[in-house]
């Protein structure tokens, strides 16, 4: 309701925000969009070269490894990450008593940081001297296996180490909003299939799952973004993985403007851009179509 | 499911009854024994940390089974003393607490102008507000970086935080609580004439300060997790923030402190965590609250 009509009055309190997001986010993001217009000469000089980053991307073998690699990682941190907290989740909705303590112990990785993440897994599973490493090269060697835990030489371990540390920190976030969906299913939904003699994993496939599929749409394209570009830390920890096989996007990008490769850099963030763009379209979409059901 | 009730929106009140708590485990012995088990998985990566902190390094690897270790409170400082983690700690203090109040006190100017003022095109700016979550700061960073040193604001903390100000999720939750507060309490304040700054501090303020504390709590875990900008803009040490300074910590060769390293890592990680277990009620509420 519109209490107060000084328009110049609320022009300035919304002046911060405008600020910030043309100083900070469109300016930039145009910026971006001509500097993947150039080539950079001794970091001062710009030449126009149109389209062609663009063209050399499409061409390049590596970076469309990058880019499907970096939509290989996102599922496979996403799938992992949501279906721990589901069951978790439901756990947690099922108990009766000490939920606020578990519920506490099953989201503490939102408080997290990747960095934190990237160096604590390192320390643990470090080829040369982490105790899980070394716990783990100890069990399979008793049952035969040989398998190297060294992500410095063994790609597929690399890949394990990253997504599994990634999967780790993303649960509690995940957790925060399924036990909140979950509490919101009515009693009587419980009770009704509990008599008709649900098992606990029907209950989760047959009825939970329906009775919350708005929170978890929102959940998996809000945590594929967020798998874009947010897991840099623990990337850039393992260096990329042996011969770069863990050369996500973000980690491609980083890389090019390491080495001042600044217009074919700027090209690749704004294919990363598009993609996130299109994600986040996606969700205002579903979000809107799903405020409908009530908006869980 | 009789613990339901306290669960709504995630949020628990109640105290810890161990005695009622015993009764519960009784009831359903599998489903405790099942979440103790996998919450201690979930855990041992941080309680292994903790362990570690407190060893001496070569201890760690020749990985003798953890336990407390005799280092004890000296990795810690060590970490904080030598390798300047006390400065980083304040640092990190700074950037996250101006980050917090700067990111909630602009959005509650914006929700109250969106809200409460005759504007025109207030669903463009909304979405012109909304938009900046589909630019995250690695589409931006170069240009980003060279608007800094054109303000000369790299090194400093006016440079690192002031890009984090503008939040398009506080924006769209406040606006929507502001919308949610009953039109008979605005219209008295509009017959009163209060003006907006009173109307926004003695009105719509102490009616939002669950909200209020949950965006700040999220804000503030943000604001201090940040680590691509800060390895960006400052290249002084002693502007740096924790968790560059334990990404630095981490040597590629020779001896790793991995005590050290460790006690890094708590130090870290304990601020956050204290604030979401303290704040967890607004928090829980606020962070589920995005997907309405």
């Amino acid at each position: 309701m519109d209490v107060y009509q000084n328009r110049l009055q609320g022009a300035v309190l919304l002046l911060p925000t405008v600020v910030v997001c043309l100083a900070f986010f469109y300016w930039p993001a145009w910026e971006t969009i001509r500097l993947s217009r150039v080539r950079t000469i001794g970091g001062i000089q710009k030449i126009p070269v149109g389209w062609e980053h663009f063209t050399t991307l499409a061409t390049s073998g590596a970076f469309q490894y990058s880019v499907a690699m970096s939509f290989v990682f996102a599922f496979i941190v996403v799938a992992g990450s949501m279906l721990i907290a589901l069951y978790l989740s439901y756990l947690i909705n099922e108990v009766s008593a000490g939920q606020s303590i578990y519920l506490v112990a099953a989201i503490f990785t939102y408080a997290l940081s990747f960095a934190v993440t990237a160096n604590i897994m390192d320390v643990l599973f470090n080829p040369t001297v982490g105790l899980f490493a070394e716990v783990l090269t100890i069990a399979t060697g008793a049952v035969g296996v040989d398998f190297a835990f060294d992500y410095t030489t063994n790609p597929l371990w690399a890949w394990i180490f990253a997504t599994g540390s990634t999967m780790w920190k993303m649960v509690g976030y995940n957790v925060i909003f399924m036990v909140a969906a979950l509490s919101g299913i009515p009693e009587s939904i419980n009770e009704t299939a509990r008599l008709d003699g649900v098992g606990s994993l029907q209950m989760i496939v047959r009825v939970y799952v329906p009775m919350i599929s708005p929170t978890l749409a929102f959940l998996a394209i809000v945590n594929t973004v967020n798998a874009f570009f947010l897991p840099f830390p623990v990337v850039q920890e393992i260096s990329g993985g042996p011969s770069n096989t863990l050369n996500i996007m973000i980690y491609d990008i980083w890389q090019s403007y390491n080495n001042s490769v600044i217009g074919l850099a700027s090209a690749k963030s704004l294919v990363l851009f598009a993609i996130i763009g299109l994600l986040t379209a996606f969700q205002l979409l579903l979000s809107d179509r799903f405020a409908h059901y009530g908006g869980t | 499911m009789a613990g339901q009730e306290q669960l709504s929106n995630g949020r628990i009140r109640s105290a810890v009854d161990i005695s009622a708590y015993r009764r519960g485990f009784a009831r359903q012995p599998v489903l405790h024994l099942a979440l103790l088990g996998s919450l201690f998985v979930l855990a041992l990566p941080v309680v292994m940390t903790v362990l570690m902190s407190t060893q001496p390094s070569v201890q760690i690897s020749s990985s003798t089974l953890a336990g407390v270790g005799s280092e004890g409170l000296s990795n810690y400082e060590r970490v904080l003393f030598e390798e300047d983690f006390a400065t980083y700690l304040f640092n990190s203090f700074v950037m996250a607490l101006s980050i917090a109040v700067g990111k909630v006190g602009i959005a509650l100017l914006a929700a109250l102008a969106l809200v409460y003022y005759d504007l025109p095109f207030k669903r463009l700016i909304l979405l012109f507000i909304l938009f900046t979550l589909a630019l995250p700061v690695p589409v931006r960073i170069v240009p980003m970086y060279e608007i800094m040193v054109s303000l000369d604001w790299e090194n400093s903390m006016i440079g690192l935080v002031t890009p984090y100000f503008a939040s398009a999720t506080s924006v769209l939750l406040l606006r929507q609580h502001f919308r949610s507060i009953s039109d008979s309490m605005v219209e008295s304040a509009k017959i009163d004439g209060v003006g907006p700054l009173k109307f926004l501090v003695f009105v719509l303020i102490p009616m939002s300060k669950s909200m209020i504390a949950g965006l700040f709590a999220i804000a503030f875990i943000w604001g201090w997790n940040q680590y691509l900008w800060p390895l960006i803009i400052i290249n002084d040490q002693s502007k740096q923030v924790l968790q560059v300074g334990l990404a630095q910590l981490n040597p590629t060769a020779g001896e790793a402190l991995w005590g050290l390293i460790m006690a890094g890592a708590v130090i870290t990680l304990l601020v956050p965590l204290l604030l979401m277990i303290a704040l967890r009620g607004p928090l829980l509420d606020t962070v589920s609250m995005q997907t309405k």
